[in-house]
């Protein structure tokens, strides 16, 4: 039950987060309003407003019906269906609010062009070469002392050094997104140079802002996951704060910047304005052949997005679409991973631990000990492997027993811990009832 | 100053940027000393090629338009006199041919390049 209100937790506020974003769209912020720019008299406009306010319904209840969805989702038993369950229905969340913000998207264009509004102005890039100032950067130092808390615990739990690497390499990469993840464009809406120079000003800010407290969010997890290895709940509450508290303040960022844009436009529109939304297919995918850029600032809020015109942009959509479609076989590699056969067997010179296609051999005359466990070692913790419902494999950290490279279904005891003569530690099990007692017996016996 | 980029014009891109500068200029939108951005900001800006907006500069400076400061970087130079090149005048002389074949009296292309030749000095 814990792992099903933990998976609802962490996933089931998706859709709401989707329901606040795409409403905020429907807000005009640099003349833009549902990723469609229209010029200051449609906001007053009744076709418009109308088409607006259905998109809100639309909106409401696509995001609603997704939530819905969850709550059976908290009565599932099996963590492979579940798992497949979750993952499905994720990539639904980011599929389905977007087909009526598409459909709105295009109900705006249509009647951009009735009106008049559509301007002849394709493939025309615009910029103020007064605006254009060399922008001022945060100075990497800010980053590194969050860089080298994340690295810091390696130097006393070298148990867990490959996690704090990862943390320490996550820290780092969050320095270079915020240096290079940013196309250093500026927020030109209109010919006032002013409002070019704030707009792009809070949008350089925030985006810094961001990914500084991404920094030191990473580098207080990784002291919170030092600092209570050995009590996994308390740990595991701690990560689940830090990393909403990340997630918050990231929302908070981007809603506040949302709302700055809206205030610093709220009355542009009335002359000339840019407009660029031939290279934003359905508002949501930009193409634009005449870019040579990857990286593209959207145009509301502070997020980066790729250019499709580019073939590197084309890539990168394939893969991280393939890793959409793919997510959902999540919980049929885990159900293959938990009906793993786990056996032993003992040969005239060595003890074979098995595990699906793998294998751990032990020369028997390098076994020192061997001890028959009831039940799993108290406070055992992952380094690296799997921990799943019915499989436990990899290196563990357990205190009094140190480290133990593992292969057994916890569910089924009891357990064989043997110890070499090199002080390495094993603990093993076997699916097959009766069988880890049988093998205690035979090393025993020798 | 505000510059367009024409994707669908013959002209090619760094030729844009080179007229759309001596432009600003001559209408005293961009004033001597007046500091250009960088090249790779105005690339980054733009989306153009870095090369492009190389050229571009390269051109302008060795026609005189703008010069480079260690301290400063790119800046409008001070306006000078200089001779007018033949080519130059060899591309008035054909303007000048078309409005006379399209009707256009002596007077009023005087008038017009006069227009012209103060727009911007104006508002400057």
């Amino acid at each position: 039950m814990t792992l099903r209100i933990l998976l609802w937790l962490s996933l089931a506020w998706l859709p709401i987060l989707m329901f606040f974003l795409l409403r905020n769209d429907t807000k005009f912020k640099k003349n833009i309003v549902v990723e469609v720019t229209l010029p200051f008299e449609a906001r007053t406009d009744k076709d418009v407003l109308m088409i607006i306010d259905r998109y809100k319904r639309r909106n409401l209840w696509a995001n609603l019906s997704m939530f819905l969805v969850t709550i059976p989702f908290l009565f599932f038993e099996r963590t492979s269906l579940l798992l497949t369950l979750w993952m499905t229905w994720v990539l639904m969340v980011l599929i389905v609010p977007l087909i009526p913000y598409a459909q709105t998207n295009a109900a705006l264009k249509k009647i951009k062009i009735e009106r008049g509004w559509k301007k002849d102005e394709k493939d025309k890039h615009f910029f103020d070469l007064s605006s254009l100032a060399s922008p001022k950067w945060l100075s990497p130092w800010v980053f590194i002392p969050a860089i080298a808390i994340s690295f810091l615990p390696i130097l006393w739990d070298r148990d867990m050094w490959l996690l704090y690497l990862t943390l320490g390499l996550t820290t780092t990469f969050f320095y270079f997104s915020y240096r290079y993840l940013y196309r250093n464009k500026f927020e030109m809406i209109d010919q006032n140079v002013r409002l070019t120079r704030v707009l792009t000003q809070v949008r350089r800010r925030n985006w810094g802002v961001v990914w500084m407290i991404s920094a030191y969010g990473s580098a207080v997890l990784s002291l919170v996951i030092t600092l209570f290895k050995h009590q996994p709940t308390i740990q595991i509450l701690a990560i689940a704060a830090l990393t909403c508290l990340i997630i918050v303040h990231t929302l908070r960022v981007e809603f506040k910047t949302r709302k700055v844009q809206e205030k610093l436009t709220a009355e542009s529109g009335k002359d000339w304005y840019v407009d660029y939304d031939d290279y934003w297919l359905g508002g949501i995918i930009y193409y634009n052949p005449n870019d040579s850029r990857l990286l593209i600032n959207s145009r509301v809020g502070i997020n980066s997005t790729i250019n499709l015109a580019k073939t590197s942009g084309k890539v990168i959509a394939v893969f991280v679409a393939l890793i959409l479609l793919l997510m959902p076989l999540t919980g049929l590699y885990i159900k293959l991973l938990e009906e793993q056969p786990i056996s032993l067997e003992l040969t005239e010179s060595t003890l074979i631990a098995h595990r699906g296609n793998k294998k751990e051999t032990l020369l028997l005359s390098e076994i020192s000990d061997a001890q028959l466990l009831d039940e799993l070692p108290e406070r055992m913790t992952k380094i690296v492997g799997n921990g799943l419902d019915r499989l436990l494999s990899g290196t563990y950290s357990a205190p009094g027993f140190g480290r133990l490279k593992v292969s057994l279904d916890p569910k089924i005891a009891p357990f064989l811990l043997v110890e070499l003569k090199d002080g390495t530690r094993y603990l093993f099990g076997a699916r097959q009832p009766g069988e880890v007692e049988a093998i205690f017996q035979k090393i025993c016996n020798r | 100053m505000l510059i367009v980029f024409d994707f669908q014009s013959d002209i090619p891109l760094y030729l844009q940027l080179r007229n759309q500068v001596v432009v600003g200029i001559a209408q005293g939108k961009l004033v001597p000393g007046e500091k250009l951005p960088t090249i790779r900001a105005l690339a980054e800006e733009s989306g153009v090629n870095m090369m492009t907006i190389s050229k571009a500069y390269q051109l302008l400076k060795r026609e005189g338009y703008i010069l480079t400061e260690r301290r400063c970087g790119t800046i409008v130079a001070p306006l000078q006199k200089s001779v007018i090149e033949e080519s130059t005048i060899d591309q008035l002389r054909l303007i000048l041919s078309e409005f006379r074949v399209s009707g256009l009296s002596e007077e009023d292309t005087l008038s017009l390049c006069g227009e012209l030749y103060r727009e911007g000095k104006d508002d400057a």
